[in-house]
């Protein structure tokens, strides 16, 4: 009988010991790290909540400043970014459902800037947006900082993004339409449906667990946005498109580093992510 | 049972990869492996690898070494990041001046009783250049070489608008604009000065010749705790300079394309850029010069930044043979460094400055003027002004802010926060 319990959790072992290696230990050396006054040199020294305190009540500091400097930016790149993540896809999904000659062909062709990585996407769209030799200005007539300028270099961001990965959440949305039963459109044509009506009372509601899936996972990444912005306006002008991704990697690993306060930033946004996180479920699957 | 045999079995498979692997660098053959990891992305990083390909054919002692090269930014972070787990390192380094002190108990290994080994002499280095490598009086690293930040300009430009060389070479920030309200005058898209880059490197630099010329400092380098950056002479030296940013080609448009083009007069990079812009291509188009970065203000606090590339054994060599290998390596690129003055750098060997090969060379006189050159005082201070400074002064330059007393006063008071 004690055989036949033990064998289950046996089973579980080899998933088990890479949870505890790589998420349970990360995970609580990175809360313990963020209690202490550490440079990646010295013997981490614990200071209790003070890391906190600085940056959530102290707003004359340095770390306070570049903190929220950031997540003001993530959060402008998070509301900018994700509703064309999320809805642009799916408009293309929609379209190329109707399986019209060379839908194929343009599924691959949406799909391909995904396969891209960030490096080559930033780069590529430094030039092709550059200020006096660049082929958008060219075509323009205008001589647009894009990489320099706001507000040229939020619409430069998110453009590229969109661009970037319109091609990942595009595939999820397909395979989500497909899934929808064709007797269903039938039906509602013979009762006299226009496609916008079976658009938004057929699919939208039959593949809702995708939007939401789509949607949570989309702004999640969106809060981790460090590639664009950093190989494309290096954080400019003015610090105004600096994540804050970017900000805890200056303070941990550059020059003379403040990892312990980097560590207690990093807990505070994923404590802000899996806020939204929830909210965003709660009010997406509210029915 | 069986059951629990596949599991012990399934479970071993997950950690195949995971074990230590061990210091597999020195193999059974007798050869040595040595990983070495630079950030010369500029046009002198071929120059560099060059010295490694000729070491790997002429070293009789099996010595491979492999060149791997990262750019600044993530060298940097790469050094930060392996304090914790030293192992991971390359086994060699190419590094700026400013980690060494940063770096040199986490992660570099002493060399003094190497170097004694190998019949090296700390006289055999320019004695400024050494000095910088030692930290509580052991030695680091070794000095290859010095560069420091230099002015470009268009011959034909500078000509058709009535000056000669010699202008250029006692040239002040006044006489500057000028030449550049000149240059602009030419039209549209005509500028006086482009910046190679235009990040926070080329600004880093711009700021200390700036600051260094009118006798400020980023901090007291006799007290790293009296910090300078919001001084009178400072802000004097960036409300003067700033001025420039009117006639620079706008943020946002890459520099070196509008000069090569013929459409600026000054282009500011440092010596690195020579060997780029030394080849027929762009010769074809343009017919560019360069002088030492000129005097602004015309006082006699003269310098212009500069900074050193040197080479230190990591942590994560830890054989006697590995670590004699590694010394041979850096030896051997320290006696070949005139491989890397061809990109305008100056080697800090001393006996290498006498050589025909490199008095013949075309900027062999950078070298004549060592004297200003003018490298940032070392410590966490110095990162501490730079990463509140440098993009505080970026902003000014471009016009974004305009009270520089405030925002430098600012950019004080951060770094002393930051060094506490």
């Amino acid at each position: 009988m004690f055989y036949k319990k033990r064998t289950p959790y046996l089973f579980l072992i080899p998933v088990l010991i890479p949870f505890i290696i790589f998420f349970c230990i990360p995970l609580f050396s990175a809360l313990y790290y963020s209690l202490t006054k550490w440079n990646l040199f010295n013997e981490p020294e614990f200071v209790g909540l003070n890391n906190y305190k600085t940056l959530l009540l102290n707003s004359d500091s340095v770390y306070y400043k570049a903190f929220w400097n950031g997540m003001g930016n993530t959060i402008k790149f998070v509301i900018f970014s994700v509703p064309p993540l999320v809805f642009v896809p799916f408009i293309l999904a929609v379209l190329l459902n109707y399986k019209v000659k060379g839908s194929k062909l343009f599924q691959a062709i949406f799909y391909i800037p995904s396969l891209f990585s960030v490096a080559t996407v930033a780069l590529m769209w430094l030039w092709i947006l550059d200020g006096e030799y660049g082929a958008v200005n060219k075509i323009l007539g205008t001589s647009i900082a894009w990489s320099a300028e706001q507000p040229f270099v939020w619409y430069a961001l998110v453009g590229m993004t969109v661009w970037w990965l319109v091609g990942i959440n595009m595939v999820i949305y397909i395979a989500a339409i497909n899934g929808v039963g064709e007797s269903m459109f039938e039906a509602a044509s013979i009762d006299g449906a226009n496609e916008f009506q079976k658009i938004f009372f057929i699919t939208i509601p039959t593949i809702k667990k995708q939007f939401m899936y789509i949607f949570v996972l989309t702004t999640i990444s969106s809060f981790n946005v460090f590639g664009q912005p950093f190989l494309f306006s290096k954080g400019g002008p003015s610090e105004s498109t600096k994540s804050v991704i970017m900000v805890i990697r200056e303070y941990a690993f550059t020059g003379n580093p403040a990892a312990g306060m980097a560590v207690a930033m990093s807990v505070i946004v994923g404590v802000i992510i899996m806020f939204f996180s929830i909210l965003q479920y709660f009010v997406v699957s509210r029915d | 049972m069986k059951k629990i045999i596949c599991l012990i079995v399934a479970s071993m498979f997950l950690f195949v990869g995971c074990g230590d692997s061990g210091n597999e660098s020195n193999n059974s053959d007798g050869s040595v492996n040595l990983e070495f990891y630079h950030m010369l992305t500029g046009g002198d990083g071929e120059y560099l690898d060059e010295i490694v390909e000729n070491f790997n054919k002429d070293n009789d002692k099996n010595i491979v070494v492999t060149s791997n090269i990262l750019k600044a930014d993530e060298f940097s972070q790469k050094l930060a990041a392996s304090v914790a787990a030293p192992d991971t390192l390359p086994d060699v380094v190419f590094i700026g001046e400013a980690d060494i002190p940063l770096y040199a108990d986490s992660i570099f290994t002493p060399i003094d009783d190497l170097m004694e080994n190998a019949n090296m002499s700390n006289d055999d280095y320019i004695e400024s250049l050494f000095d910088l490598t030692k930290v509580n009086g052991s030695t680091y690293a070794l000095p290859i070489q010095t560069f420091t930040w230099t002015l470009y300009y268009n011959n034909e430009m500078l000509e058709s608008l009535g000056y000669t060389k010699s202008d250029v070479e006692n040239l002040d920030l006044e006489t500057m604009i000028q030449m550049c309200e000149e240059a602009m005058a030419q039209g549209d898209d005509y500028y006086g000065v482009s910046l190679s880059g235009a990040d926070s490197a080329v600004f880093s630099r711009l700021l200390y010749t700036s600051i260094y010329q009118n006798g400020g400092d980023y901090f007291n380098p006799n007290d790293d705790k009296e910090i300078l950056i919001g001084a009178p002479e400072v802000i004097e030296a960036i409300d003067k300079i700033k001025d420039l940013g009117k006639y620079t080609v706008p943020k946002g448009t890459a520099g070196r394309p509008p000069f090569v083009a013929g459409k600026v007069l000054f282009h500011f990079n440092g010596v690195w850029e020579i060997s780029q812009l030394n080849n027929d291509e762009v010769k074809e188009v343009l017919d560019w010069d360069v002088v030492q970065f000129p005097n602004f203000f015309g006082n006699s606090d003269y310098g212009v930044w500069a900074g050193t590339h040197n080479m230190a054994i990591t942590k994560a060599v830890k054989d006697d043979k590995e670590k004699e290998a590694a010394m041979e390596f850096i030896k051997y690129v320290s006696d070949n460094a005139l491989i890397l003055s061809k990109a305008g750098h100056i080697p800090a060997k001393k006996e290498l400055l006498e050589t025909d090969e490199f008095k013949n060379g075309l900027f062999s006189f950078f070298a004549d003027n060592l004297d200003v050159f003018a490298i940032p005082p070392l410590g966490k201070t110095r990162d501490a002004v730079e990463k509140l400074g440098v993009p505080a002064f970026t902003d000014l330059y471009w016009g974004d802010k305009t009270d520089t007393k405030a925002v430098m006063e600012e950019v004080a008071s951060g770094a002393a926060e930051l060094i506490q």
